[in-house]
């Protein structure tokens, strides 16, 4: 593509929601929609900026990110981990299969209360919740990965005097690479609906409870300001982790359909 | 078989026996983790009082409404999406948004505007699962074999009659991938509402219980939830295998 069929392609893509934004503050302007309910978008973004410039919405952030980050991190270590295993190991399978299969419809978030009680209303509370809300995607994705990798591969390389060890990180690994990727790009947005809920039932600090305070407070223009700031980041996030993955997998096929 | 689903399962056999027995030998406090065996009559009980199931029953009715709501808009924008390009031109992006949005940071926002009561969850429910069953029809029905549309059309076949007889059966393996993802977001919605802004139901009665430290009552919420959640998962997947009889998965 050219600059120019990109910028083309840009603007068209950003056309509508500007359309929305505009429809918000008209409407609102005009009085259809009472601003008690609902602030107009420029004073919503007043607001934003305001967070932005005053470093609130930075701090909050941060602890917000720490959590889901932290939380994330610990999912993939200790998921791949567990994955693995899974896979290759026949008694960690079968000790771990019930459980995985008894909790995988389980609403993570409703683990929030329990680590209230465990942990207090703490930073450790909340990466808790994470990590247990990302465990599973990561393990179940790197389970299929490792037990999708063709047999054929394996039984080549070891007919080639290939040690265990660097069977492991020269075929087995990247073969199931995309998997485990799979299994993180899940639990990215998962850790972030689990750090909202916390933050919104238990937290005194983070981008949830900066939501639900103005909330109380009815200071509804900064409300919406710290929704929409948080929205901005939710959504750079996720192309970002699109953007990454292509670039990490490149070698690889995208898998058809989706 | 009765040794095969013991074979099967000892490991939870294993982790509640020793759950038992380091709650009871003192080690951790009650209020951290109570005896299963004290929980599960805390169940039964609430249970036969009719708490549970009454509780169990206001998330279950929140969940499910914004579920089918979502359904039914997510389908109908979805295929709007695949057949008319000006639609496609003005959803792609607001979809792409709301795809990534945590929209549970809108739960203030939705008692602002609708309250505590059942609106303001089913409202939300809908909202967050919409997108997804939007995308996935989308896909489903741009994925429909153009064959099939040609030679349908040469045979006289008109466009409403298409839209029953073709897309929506060729989208269908879509449509319920969708709802698999929708299903489990409708529950965590629902709870987390009710958690964070009350007005009954599951998640509330279990947030109530960890407040007062109430375990056994927590754990016992815990439990239902789970059930729950494990009985949306069972329908969904024994309504698929009914309807895409025809399908190879």
């Amino acid at each position: 593509m050219t600059a120019r069929a990109r910028l083309v392609a840009a603007v068209s893509a950003l056309a509508p929601i500007a359309v929305a934004l505009a429809t918000w503050e008209a409407v609102t302007r005009a009085g259809v929609v009472s601003t008690q309910m609902l602030p107009t978008f420029s004073s919503v973004g007043t607001a934003a900026g305001d967070l932005v410039v005053s470093g609130v919405l930075g701090h909050h952030l941060l602890v917000s990110l720490y959590r889901a980050l932290g939380g994330l991190a610990l999912s993939i270590v200790v998921g791949v981990i567990l994955g693995f295993a899974m896979a290759t190991r026949r008694h960690v399978e079968s000790f771990f299969d019930p459980l995985v299969s008894l909790l995988y419809p389980l609403p993570k978030t409703a683990l929030v209360p329990l680590t209230m009680v465990w942990l207090g209303i703490t930073n450790q509370a909340a990466i808790l919740v994470v990590f247990l809300a990302g465990l599973l995607p990561v393990v179940v994705n790197t389970y299929h990965g490792v037990k999708r990798v063709e047999r054929v591969l394996i039984w080549s390389a070891r007919s080639l005097g290939t040690s265990e060890r660097r069977l492991f990180t020269r075929v087995v690994l990247p073969a199931s690479l995309p998997y485990i990727w799979n299994g993180i790009r899940i639990a990215l947005p998962i850790s972030f609906i689990v750090v909202i809920s916390v933050e919104l039932v238990a937290s005194r600090v983070g981008i949830g409870n900066l939501i639900n305070g103005y909330g109380g407070l009815g200071v509804y223009d900064y409300m919406f300001a710290a929704i929409f700031l948080f929205v901005l980041v939710a959504f750079v996030s996720d192309r970002f982790t699109v953007r990454l993955g292509r670039g990490l997998l490149r070698w690889h096929e995208e898998p058809s359909g989706r | 078989m009765i040794r095969r689903a013991f074979v099967a399962s000892y490991s939870l056999l294993l982790l509640a026996a020793a759950w038992e027995i380091v709650a009871r030998s003192g080690l951790v406090p009650f209020f951290f983790l109570p005896p299963l065996s004290v929980i599960a009559v805390t169940f039964v009980r609430d249970l036969a009082e009719g708490l549970l199931a009454q509780e169990a029953l206001v998330t279950i009715f929140r969940a499910f409404l914004g579920f089918v709501i979502a359904v039914i808009a997510g389908v109908l924008l979805g295929l709007g999406m695949a057949r008319s390009r000006l639609i496609h031109w003005f959803f792609d992006p607001i979809v792409a948004v709301g795809l990534s949005v945590p929209t549970l940071t809108l739960v203030p926002a939705f008692v602002l505007w609708f309250g505590i009561g059942h609106e303001s969850k089913i409202l939300l429910v809908a909202l967050s699962c919409v997108w997804s069953m939007a995308v996935s029809t989308y896909n489903g029905a741009r994925s429909v074999d153009r064959r099939l549309l040609w030679s349908a059309r040469t045979m006289g076949t008109p466009e409403g009659k298409l839209l029953w007889k073709i897309v929506i059966p060729a989208a269908m393996p879509y449509i319920f991938t969708g709802m698999q993802v929708a299903l489990p977001i409708s529950l965590i919605v629902a709870f987390v509402f009710e958690m964070a802004a009350g007005g009954g139901g599951l998640g509330f009665l279990e947030i109530m219980a960890a407040r007062f430290f109430k375990s056994p009552e927590l754990f016992a919420a815990l439990f239902a939830i789970l059930l729950v959640g494990f009985a949306f998962d069972r329908m969904l997947r024994l309504i698929r295998s009914r309807v895409l009889l025809w399908c190879e998965e």
